[in-house]
């Protein structure tokens, strides 16, 4: 089993459904190794606890050839940054512009950082908790427009 | 030339009448009298080319109503890849604000004259994704709709039903 051994090698601690938690800090020395045993990224994303003022973001990867799949976690708070896995996946481009879009986490060393699913000049991220939800901003609310009615 | 007649009087003369039995008759009128607003509305309801958008899941419809089982060729509906080449863009699923601004874009390069076909119940008032942040209720916020065909899908009938009644549309649109 790949897991174990990535597990044993880099220290890891493991939590009880079987996510691999790893610092912030040794982002890239985890990420290295991980690239060797599992070269397929399956997803990127996210999860906001507002009450924390942090963020987890979780990272699934396959091996196809051994059929593993492994997911890997880490904390950070509102405000700060992380590296951008795109120097070992390049399919991370798009996946970690999307968690900068919906979530406003910053990667680091990344390419081209920028909103992928909404406008450009949009405002707020909307899959934060504390995001309202009923109501969009201002620039772009269509519900006070007048209906357009024409004639033949 | 110099013969002061009304048209109308013209239409209803034992003259016409005897004419009009040897012509080919275009709608509204002989081949001669009718009025070039109403030839042009004619013709233009029989050749309705919509653009090729198509948004979400009644786009699915609106592509088995392209196809062979309902095959709108029938009515002169084909799809155009441009929008410099067509006359009807069929608005079928929700719109988002970020593709409001693209539709708008997309109907001010049609050339006149153009309508607009809303097709679902989220083209026409956002459904339940109404209150979603980035959801526009209705696509009549942004652009001008003339007929509005309901349905969660509609069903390829359904888009056929207000195709014909913007080709009925159309040619009322026309003064008599």
């Amino acid at each position: 089993m790949k897991k174990e051994k990535l597990k044993e090698e880099l220290k890891l601690e493991e939590t009880k459904d079987g996510t691999l938690i790893f610092q912030k800090g040794e982002f890239y020395h985890v990420m290295e190794k991980v690239r060797e045993n599992f070269p397929y990224l399956s997803f990127i994303t996210a999860i906001h606890f507002p009450k924390d003022k942090g963020f987890e973001v979780v990272y699934a990867f396959r091996n196809i050839e051994e059929s593993e799949i492994i997911l890997l976690k880490t904390k950070i708070k509102e405000g700060e940054k992380l590296s951008s896995l795109y120097k070992y996946y390049k399919g991370a481009d798009w996946m970690e512009r999307e968690i900068y879009d919906l979530f406003g986490i910053e990667f680091e060393n990344h390419p081209d950082l920028r909103r992928i699913v909404l406008p450009e000049d949009w405002e707020g991220h909307p899959l934060r908790k504390d995001y309202p939800i009923n109501r969009a901003p201002l620039k772009y609310d269509y519900r006070k427009k007048p209906l357009l009615r024409r004639e033949i | 030339m110099g013969i002061n007649i009304k048209p109308e009087e013209i239409y209803y003369s034992p003259l016409f009448n005897k004419l009009e039995c040897y012509m080919e008759k275009f709608p509204g009128g002989g081949l001669i009298l009718t009025t070039t607003k109403k030839l042009f509305a004619w013709s233009r309801k029989s050749s309705l080319w919509p653009l090729t958008f198509g948004l979400a899941c009644c786009a699915i419809e609106m592509m088995a109503a392209y196809a062979s089982r309902y095959d709108l060729d029938r009515f002169g509906v084909i799809t155009r890849a441009s929008p410099r080449q067509s006359d009807v863009i069929i608005v079928s699923g929700t719109v988002t604000a970020k593709m409001a601004e693209r539709i708008k874009r997309l109907y001010s390069q049609m050339p006149n004259p153009k309508w607009v076909i809303a097709m679902g119940s989220c083209a026409i008032s956002g459904d339940f994704y109404r209150n979603v942040y980035s959801v526009v209720p209705g696509v009549d916020r942004v652009i001008p709709v003339d007929i509005y065909v309901p349905g969660c899908p509609p069903t390829p009938e359904g888009l056929i039903e207000g195709i014909r009644k913007l080709q009925q549309k159309i040619m009322e649109g026309v003064k008599k």
